[in-house]
């Protein structure tokens, strides 16, 4: 199928290619055609080069896998993300071990440099943190300071207060409508508050929104906070002691918060498409996009290789100076994080309203996909400086309806409920709720 | 004269095309030889619930009480040979399990049973915990893996080096009554719920099960089938042999085959799991050679023939391959990897494709179970 795509396109190209030629051969206006945006007349490259406009300069071409030099060395560093990434699995290790007390889980949140907070050394030395990032990129610090340092940080620290002091407490009960407690799904136990909520799981998957896709939509794809290091790219400088401009390091930043785990990160697709199937990818110790995109795979193939291309892309656009195109793909980028968070909400909404299913198993879908409705107010809209797929209060609207307002919370939640939600997301996408599986 | 023989052979010839496809009109869809393809699947159910599903669950409690009984007499006289009684009623028990754990439906399946009932590998520090603190509830889920099966195995195999240890930790003056009664607990545990899932079924489920009888995804027959396949997948191949083996993990483990303390008995209650899978298949009745209606007289009726044989064949491949090689945990301990128990794996996995592509795509039912997503 994928090659007969290929062909398609081969045949579509040579047939570009006869109309293009045909047309050039009237006479050229180098005025027009040096700024047209396409090569033509005797250019060799994109109005560039030929008799009558200015000479091209050395263009690098988008390479294979994310790997890129300077003076034969790489220039590509993102272990921070790394870190984080790391720090954050530790945190929802903390929060699913009933001996861990509030303390100790609030300081692994707000980690300071050499506090022995985590089972690795390496993350006790560090100086990264994950809650400095939750809601912390440019845009949220810029220009919406008060929701994030009060009201997000605050909605996290409220997952694990409420962790602690409700679901610690009923470790060893049985979960019932109204009572907190432990509950069977399949052969894993699940831990659940009165109204059914999986408070570790309201953590981690948030996070995804508002740390991992605010960190590579609102901070380091973010034209606003790139622009302030493009004089610097333009003429070349490098970090003092580093191989990279401040811009190349930024755009590896984002890489990093996607696919900082993968066992390749240079190439972290090859498992998936390299003969694999999408259900035996294996994405390492991810809990955030790198994890999600490959379940999204399954439904839509190809979303985790335009991503990939989008991350590719902006970093050459930056080498290129081509600050258009790197932004063009940073709007990619934009549209596919929203698209997997957004399908992986439906797809636990979807879930979680099959009544057929287990109590256990529907609740530990329901709160799979309240973390992934509330990520869902930090997804920057393409094409806008400010305006997001769905508001803060959209998405407290929509966690009212699920979790909120209904008797007992998840216990009492109808399938009705579940999918005017999910259809209140679709809607603002190219798919439809009964795509996804 | 040539011209007119024609006209009447023409119109010879559309009354007999006419006369033969009238006659089909009202009579049932047919094959090529006039076989009728119809096939009562309300008549499946009631073999599946009558013949083979409820005498499971019955045979299994008289084999259950027989081990009880060993046990109140194991409490009384803790002595060695009140021990290998109790081990071999143990064993029986543990065999009939596998002729019900395939049933994982209706009441079966809103209790867990199979979870509850039989979880491995056992975690033996719990029990100790549980034992110790003698403060524990068997019904939570987090204690799975402190009850059932797996962890009798280890509370009558494992918990001593040998017979004479073993009596020892049960007499032992101070920990003795603390272990017995714990033991007693997870028997009445295994006790307690497999008789409300039969009771469930001899009271209102059976009909429920047998009245269900249409095609649809809800339908007994197509839920059925996907619980049974699901079950020779992931409990069957993979519960017992694969995840040993690292098919999945690339870590050949021993420690998590089936019966771990007492080995020689895994490779049989694999078998005695693939006898229920292929007694389920052709019909046959429990603890008898009367065949009714089954999944193999369905491919008959659907004229898959050839399909029934290759299930038939495989399954008999797969015994054969089994019954050739050591107590599983022993061909994993002493060969890595496990070359034997591998091919012996790909016997059984080999039905897998029959049943889950080519069975359900011929009698038009929809697999609707997919992989968990791991966490």
């Amino acid at each position: 199928m994928k090659n007969l795509k290929y062909i398609s396109l081969a045949l579509l190209t040579g047939l570009v290619f006869i109309a293009c030629e045909k047309e050039d051969d009237g006479p050229v206006d180098p005025i027009a055609t040096c700024t047209d945006g396409i090569q033509n007349g005797d250019e060799t490259g994109v109005d560039c080069g030929g008799s009558s406009c200015a000479p091209c300069t050395t263009v690098t071409e988008i390479p294979a896998i994310y790997s890129f030099q300077r003076n034969g060395e790489s220039t590509v560093s993102f272990s921070g993300q790394t870190t984080r990434l790391m720090m954050a699995i530790e945190i929802l290790g903390l929060l699913r071990d009933n001996t861990s007390t509030e303390a100790q889980i609030m300081a692994a949140y707000n980690h300071q440099e050499g506090v022995a907070d985590f089972s690795d050394a390496e993350l006790n030395a560090s100086d990264k943190q994950v809650r400095n990032k939750t809601a912390g990129s440019y845009f949220f610090q810029n220009f919406m300071p008060s929701i994030a340092s009060s009201a997000v940080v605050a909605d996290f620290e409220g997952f694990v207060t409420g962790q602690v002091n409700e679901v610690f407490p009923a470790w060893n009960t049985v979960a019932a409508a109204g009572n907190a407690g432990q509950i069977a799904d399949g052969s894993s136990t699940r831990y659940v508050n009165a109204k059914g909520l999986e408070y570790d799981q309201a953590f981690i998957k948030g996070l995804t929104g508002a740390f991992v896709a605010d960190q590579i939509v609102g901070n380091y794809t973010f034209p606003g906070n790139l622009e302030r290091f493009e004089a610097a790219n333009d003429e070349g400088t490098i970090v003092d002691g580093k191989s990279y401009t401040d811009l190349e390091h930024d755009w590896d930043e984002a890489y990093g918060y996607f696919f900082g785990l993968a066992a390749d990160g240079a190439n972290p697709l090859a498992a998936l498409l390299e003969g694999g199937t999408p259900g035996d990818f294996s994405s390492g110790d991810d809990e955030f996009l790198y994890k999600y995109v490959d379940n999204v795979e399954a439904n839509f193939e190809g979303t985790a290789e335009t991503i990939f291309e989008a991350f590719k892309a902006g970093r050459t656009a930056i080498i290129n100076k081509d600050y258009v195109e790197r932004d063009v793909q940073a709007d990619i980028l934009r549209e596919q994080v929203a698209f997997v968070v957004a399908v992986r909400a439906v797809h636990y909404l979807k879930a979680g309203g099959n009544m057929a299913a287990s109590p256990g198993t529907r609740l530990h879908d329901l709160s799979e996909a309240y973390g992934f409705i509330y990520s869902l107010q930090f997804l920057l809209e393409p094409g806008t400086n400010d305006e997001f797929y769905f508001t803060r209060q959209e998405v407290e609207d929509f966690l009212d309806t699920i979790y909120n307002n209904p008797t007992n919370g998840f216990w009492g939640v109808t399938t009705a409920d579940l999918n005017s939600v999910a259809e209140a997301i679709a809607v603002k996408f190219s798919f439809s709720v009964a795509e996804v599986e | 004269m040539k011209g007119k023989a024609h006209w009447i052979l023409t119109i010879l010839s559309a009354l007999f095309i006419w006369a033969c496809s009238s006659t089909g009109d009202d009579t049932p869809i047919t094959d090529d030889d006039g076989v009728s393809l119809t096939f009562d699947r309300g008549a499946m159910l009631e073999n599946w619930a009558d013949n083979i599903i409820l005498p499971s669950y019955n045979q299994f409690l008289v084999d259950y009480a027989a081990f009880k009984a060993d046990f109140e007499s194991f409490q009384n006289d803790r002595s060695g040979s009140n021990l290998i009684a109790l081990r071999s009623s143990w064993v029986d028990a543990y065999l009939s399990w596998q002729s019900i754990s395939p049933f994982e439906v209706g009441p079966a399946e809103d209790n867990g049973l199979r979870l509850n009932v039989n979880t491995y590998p056992t975690d033996v520090a719990l029990i100790g915990t549980h034992i110790s603190s003698g403060s524990y509830n068997l019904d939570l889920s987090s204690n799975r893996d402190s009850k059932g099966f797996a962890a009798l195995d280890y509370l009558i195999n494992g918990i001593g080096g040998n017979d004479a240890e073993i009596v020892q930790v049960y007499t032992d003056a101070i920990t003795g009554d603390a272990h017995v009664a714990y033991l007693g607990e997870v028997i009445n545990d295994i006790d307690t719920r497999v008789t409300t899932v039969r009771n469930a079924w001899q009271n209102g489920y059976r009909d429920t099960f047998v009245q269900n009888d249409g095609s649809s995804a809800t339908a007994s027959v197509d839920r059925f089938v996907n619980d049974f396949i699901f079950y020779y997948e992931k409990f069957l191949r993979a519960g017992k042999m694969g995840i040993p083996l690292g098919v999945f993990s690339r870590t050949q483990t021993p420690t998590l085959v089936e019966a771990y303390y007492y080995p020689q008995l895994s490779n049989q209650l694999f078998l005695a799991g693939l006898s229920t899978v292929e007694d389920f298949f052709n019909g046959k009745a429990f603890g008898s050679s009367r065949t009714g209606e089954s999944l193999a007289s369905y491919l008959t009726t659907l004229n898959q023939i050839t399909l029934r044989n290759d299930i038939r064949n495989q399954f008999s491949s797969a015994r054969t391959a089994v019954s050739g090689l050591g107590p599983f945990r022993a061909e994993l301990e002493n060969n890595s990897p496990a070359a034997d128990m591998f091919a012996a794996y790909d016997e059984v996995q080999g039905a897998v494709a029959l049943f889950k592509v080519d069975m359900v795509s011929a009698m038009s039912i929809a697999i609707d179970f997919v992989d968990a997503d791991g966490d």
